[in-house]
């Protein structure tokens, strides 16, 4: 087993009319580790207005410990689906969520856990929704991502990076 | 008062038989603008068992740069048009931290579940929205501290 090691770091210069700061976090020296065996790394080029699966569970690696996707296309969307096919009955509802990425800039986690949506108080209406996405901290149970899907908005093919390790 | 987030972001990962893995740079800086010149940058510190919301629109409107970090483990709710009902159904989702590792996002942009909450066709059926709030929760240990910047 060896380590992934991560470093971020960020800066900000503010000038006003009399004085400047900077807004910083991290660091670019000192590094996390996440201990890992395993990998999937690949890359795509998606076509215009077309959705691509990046990852899911059924692959090889069947979890994560640590992702990193990045693109060189701006109007690039992955979506997150936790506990895939996850039905009330059984008390697992699965859930999803959007994020945009930016060209450049990698979206990372260093971890594949999440909440699906649990029972929703055995029926889906408006009100068992919204109650509970308001108390997610007891009514969403424990559970993992799943799948990965990017949608790519752009008029062109874009390129996206996707490296996963557990 | 227009300026920069400059972002460093790298990793790297050598497997068993000398083989390296990597990304980003620690020199090299992604840059990203902001909109506003607006800045939210407050640490919390949040006992175990106490949901915490850590960002909303009433403390700062949108965002460009995000950047949470916590010395302990623990999960984030991101709710994107937090109220909202059909046909711009309020969408949440939980990300669970490792102590330590920063969480960032280069923008607030995400999607709502539109009319029907359909998963499988999000591409279509969601509507465009943004991440109107967050919220803290961790459920063992002493004390945590996390740090939330959004720049927006």
């Amino acid at each position: 087993m060896a380590n992934i090691n991560l470093t971020t770091h960020f800066t900000l210069t503010l000038t006003d009319s009399d004085d400047s700061r900077v807004i910083t976090g991290g660091s670019t020296t000192a590094a996390d580790t996440i201990a890992v065996t395993h990998y999937y790394d690949q890359r795509f080029t998606v076509g215009a207005t077309t959705l691509q699966e990046l990852w899911s569970d059924s692959n090889a690696l069947g979890n994560f410990d640590f992702l990193w996707i990045e693109t060189d296309g701006d109007l690039v969307e992955v979506q997150l689906l936790c506990n895939e096919n996850g039905v009330i009955g059984d008390s697992e509802l699965e859930n999803a969520f959007c994020v945009k990425l930016t060209a450049g800039i990698p979206f990372i986690l260093s971890n594949d856990d999440s909440r699906n949506r649990g029972d929703m108080a055995g029926t889906v209406n408006a009100s068992n929704y919204a109650a509970e996405v308001d108390t997610w901290e007891t009514n969403w149970a424990a559970d993992t991502i799943d799948r990965i899907e990017c949608y790519n908005g752009h008029s062109g093919s874009v390129n996206i990076r996707i490296f996963a390790a557990t | 008062m227009a300026t920069n987030v400059n972002l460093y972001t790298k990793f790297d990962y050598t497997d068993a038989d000398g083989n390296l893995y990597s990304d980003g740079s620690t020199t090299t800086s992604k840059t990203i603008s902001v909109t506003n010149g607006e800045i939210f940058d407050r640490t919390y510190k949040v006992t175990n068992t106490t949901l915490t919301e850590i960002l909303s629109d009433s403390k700062i409107a949108t965002f460009d740069f995000l950047y949470i970090e916590s010395d302990q483990a623990a999960e984030i709710q991101l709710v994107c048009t937090q109220g909202g009902s059909a046909p711009t159904l309020q969408n949440g989702w939980v990300v669970k931290l490792n102590a330590g590792v920063p969480f960032v996002l280069a923008n607030d942009d995400s999607r709502n579940q539109g009319n029907t909450g359909a998963l499988a066709s999000w591409e279509t059926a969601w509507t465009a929205g943004v991440v109107d709030a967050i919220e803290y929760y961790h459920s063992t240990g002493s004390a945590a501290k996390v740090r939330v910047v959004a720049i927006g």
